[in-house]
């Protein structure tokens, strides 16, 4: 266990928001009959899916949402959040990650945990911790995906 | 259920707090647990009753001796597996308020049979 006292996260430097696409398999197979380029529908429904989600931390943020209305270090923080989300395949899981980057100063991870004098921050233990969000992600992706075969066959 | 958790993390004789409820003027005990309740949702349905009800807390653990947090919270984690909690993560690293302290924490589910 050397080191890991003054690790800063190293593989897990950034939040990690995941989905198992094997969930999506029956619209994969679907889709792949009429033709279509799976990866990159999926690199497009990833790429998607980080966009919200970025879109959503950035509103977790807002003032309104922080501990004293983000009286402190609310920009620095805000530029901890990270712009470019990567996306990594294992698999059929496919994460994205994104939202704060720990190796900057004044990384936010702190508002989904809490601290032992302050409680998270509400929506973006939505966004991390609780199941409703992702299950409203997978069921985007669900909709997007029928609407792509739909399309396909000329419905 | 909340009861049970803080019964169960009790039983390590350290102080449990929620997460967020230690006052400024208060200094951290030298080893303690915190836990906040993200989530407590209907899971399964039954004949327009809740049959099963999901339950996500966080648990984590705050120390001044950095081997004791890790060990604590693998502790913990031993004890509430054996309780029927269950676990996707071992732990994750927290911020503490106090320079003085190292906090590890980990996320912790239980499905509760509503009959």
């Amino acid at each position: 266990m050397a080191g890991r006292k003054g690790s800063r996260g190293g593989k897990f430097k950034r939040n990690q928001f995941g989905l198992d696409f094997s969930q999506f398999e029956e619209f994969a197979e679907e889709l792949d009959g009429l033709g279509a380029d799976l990866q990159e529908i999926f690199t497009d429904i990833m790429e998607q899916t980080a966009e919200t989600v970025q879109e959503d931390v950035l509103e977790a943020m807002n003032p309104k949402n922080l501990p004293a209305k983000g009286k402190y270090s609310r920009q620095k923080t805000v530029k901890t959040i990270d712009k470019s989300p990567r996306i990594r395949w294992s698999g059929t899981f496919g994460n994205v990650g994104y939202g704060f980057d720990k190796t900057k100063p004044n990384a936010g991870s702190f508002l989904i945990t809490g601290t032992p004098r302050m409680s998270p921050n509400y929506k973006l233990e939505d966004i991390f911790v609780r199941k409703k969000y992702k299950n409203r992600m997978v069921k985007d992706i669900m909709d997007y995906l029928m609407a792509e075969i739909e399309d396909r066959m000329g419905g | 259920m909340v009861d049970n958790l803080i019964e169960l993390l009790e039983t390590f004789s350290y102080p449990v707090f929620r997460q967020g409820s230690l006052s400024p003027e208060v200094d951290y005990p030298d080893t303690f647990f915190t836990f906040w309740n993200s989530e407590e949702t209907g899971h399964s349905f039954y004949d327009n009753e809740t049959a099963n009800v999901d339950w996500i807390f966080q648990v984590n653990v705050y120390s001044t001796d950095p081997d004791k947090a890790y060990n604590l919270l693998g502790a913990a984690r031993t004890l509430l597996k054996s309780a029927g909690y269950v676990m996707s993560t071992r732990g994750y690293d927290l911020y503490s308020d106090e320079i003085t302290h190292v906090g590890r924490g980990m996320v912790v589910m239980y499905l509760k049979n509503e009959n």
